[in-house]
């Protein structure tokens, strides 16, 4: 698989990790019942990429790592677009000052990983350089067939895409029909992404809503992701999940669509591990 | 208290184009404001450059701006959008029509939003009224319920629940409904608070869809049962479910996108019966006056 990696522009962009989140009175859920919900920005020790997304209690849009956001209007708007999944960042403050990791997943933050002997050390307020890198990207031979959208280059490169016959095979975890999709539907996809419905008890072991882990990449059907977000018949969409579960009705874990085909040029193909902490090389891999 | 509503972009922040599903620039009219030819019972398509028209007379809380990106109510706007329900009576308090009464037909904003409240006025009292008129809702409707059914109620004027002439057999609410709409054209909306404020969008592109689904006759006022979704507490999947909703505000080309539907029933366990009426429409059971 080649592209135009090359042609696209690199550049420093700022944000800073932010401060947990909570709300003041209950959410009420999809069924009526007040619950806190817990997991929105902030620094989490114990919950990163490649981690169960359900297990959480209190668990509401849980984002793994640490959160990271710009709170200048016109800067974070600039973040918002640049920003892509893989890209490297460095912190450029605090106790941790010129340690390195990478995006995981942008919701209304940009999540993060660091080692976690690094996070250890990192605190809200503590600035942070991201080295944009991915808008305009395009895969040779699919330039018209497949929009490619918030991925780094060298990421994508890692996730065992293959183009053959015409075709861009994809390894994914599981595919989602489109009914299944809630939250940020109808949204831009540069800037936010859009949640596996968590909602109705009646499926969560039907479709393995369980299961899904962090970074896992999913392939969602009768989805198009190219100048917005909605249903088309026979379009395939690739995205990589980056928030956990939701008691409100609509919500679920999230996903950042990286990949989408109306005509089906993208094939899916089944592997349990695909999983960007593995692409990233942040977790060991299961044998 | 409410006032008539200016009429604002559907585009957000600076843009000055929307982008519709097929990469076109759209320049998004209708949202807010006073129309003399749009009103409940006329075709939701065919409207050029509109995105999330509102029909008749839009109105907002009295003390609300018509700012940038201002897409939802906020202080009394909430509460004067929360407590508007479908068939209340609206009496016009400042201006040259004063002393006017109209009805409240729906709510609806752009994405599914509920930023206006939409009113229905004769013809005579439509050319006195001007934008920033104040109104004043005889609000009532709120915690309405049928004894017996296992859904919820919302948005509806006890009287407008009587003229829908609904059924009621065993825990099972029988309504009339336009069309029966399938959960895969739900789209933007899907996610959003309750269900008093706000709509879910049925997606009128891409055209395939809308002739898969026969949308393309859709109305403005059309009752419609949307299957597998609940807006009891927020809007989602929920298999076996459906929702009795109104569809309130005109056609979106945005991808994901398209009027807006505001629930008036839902029931979790599917506890509705849709009896389909070709004219089950908010015009026809309010029966509005040109």
């Amino acid at each position: 698989m080649e592209t135009n990696k090359d042609r696209l522009v690199k550049q420093a962009v700022m944000a800073e990790v932010n401060h947990p989140s909570a709300s003041r009175g209950y959410r009420v859920d999809w069924d009526g019942v007040p619950r806190i919900g817990l997991g929105m920005s902030g620094v989490k020790y114990n919950v990163g990429v490649g981690d169960l997304c359900y297990y959480l209690e209190n668990g509401e849009h849980t984002e793994p790592g640490l959160s990271i956001t710009n709170s200048n209007p016109g800067e974070g708007q600039a973040l918002g677009v640049l920003g892509c999944i893989g890209n490297h960042v460095k912190l450029t403050s605090g106790e941790a000052k010129g340690e390195k990791g990478y995006i995981t997943g942008k919701h209304g933050s940009f999540m993060c990983w660091f080692p976690p002997e690094v996070q250890e050390k990192i605190s809200p307020g503590d600035k942070i350089k991201v080295k944009a890198w991915g808008v305009g990207l395009k895969i040779a031979g699919f330039e018209e067939t497949v929009r490619v959208n918030k991925i780094d280059p060298e990421l994508l490169e890692k996730m065992g895409v293959e183009a053959k016959g015409g075709k861009l095979h994809v390894p994914v975890t599981r595919e989602y029909p489109c009914w299944i999709m809630g939250s940020g539907y109808g949204m831009f996809p540069v800037t936010i992404d859009y949640d596996i419905q968590t909602t109705c008890d009646l499926v969560w072991d039907e479709m393995d809503l369980k299961d899904i882990r962090f970074g896992d990449v999913v392939c969602l059907r009768d989805q198009l992701n190219w100048w917005g977000r909605g249903y088309y018949k026979g379009a395939v969409t690739i995205g990589v999940v980056i928030h956990g579960w939701s008691y409100s009705a609509g919500h679920g874990p999230g996903v950042t669509t990286i990949l989408s085909s109306k005509d089906g040029t993208i094939i899916p193909e089944i592997d349990p591990h695909a999983n960007i902490a593995y692409y990233l090389g942040v977790k060991e891999k299961p044998k | 208290m409410g006032k008539v509503a200016p009429p604002v972009m559907a585009a957000s922040g600076r843009s000055t184009y929307v982008t519709t599903w097929d990469g076109k620039p759209k320049i998004g009219i209708g949202v807010g404001g006073i129309k003399y030819n749009v009103k409940m019972g006329d075709p939701i398509l065919g409207w050029p450059e509109t995105e999330y028209m509102t029909p008749g007379v839009a109105l907002y809380g009295a003390d609300e701006k018509a700012e940038y990106d201002r897409r939802s109510a906020s202080g009394s706007g909430t509460a004067f959008t929360k407590l508007s329900c479908i068939g209340n009576k609206v009496t016009v308090v400042g201006g040259d029509a004063k002393g006017s009464t109209g009805v409240i037909t729906g709510k609806g904003g752009v994405g599914g939003t509920s930023r206006h409240v939409l009113s229905h006025f004769p013809m005579e009292v439509l050319k006195k009224l001007n934008i920033g008129d104040k109104m004043r809702v005889a609000s009532k409707g709120v915690g309405l319920e049928v004894e017996g059914f296992d859904g919820r109620l919302f948005n509806m004027d006890p009287k407008f629940l009587d003229a829908l002439e609904p059924g009621l057999d065993g825990d099972v609410l029988e309504l009339p409904v336009a069309k029966e709409i399938p959960v895969i054209a739900m789209g933007m909306g899907v996610g959003g608070s309750s269900a008093e404020s706000g709509g879910w969008c049925v997606q009128v592109s891409p055209p395939h869809l809308v002739e898969m689904l026969g949308l393309g006759d859709l109305r403005f006022g059309d009752l419609v049962a949307c299957k597998d979704a609940l807006m009891s507490y927020g809007k989602g999947y929920y298999k076996g479910a459906v929702t009795i909703g109104v569809v309130t505000t005109g056609e979106s080309q945005v991808a994901g996108q398209g009027p807006s539907v505001l629930a008036i029933a839902s029931s979790k366990r599917g506890k509705i019966k849709p009896r389909v009426d070709a004219t089950a429409n908010v015009a026809k059971y309010l029966e509005l006056e040109g």
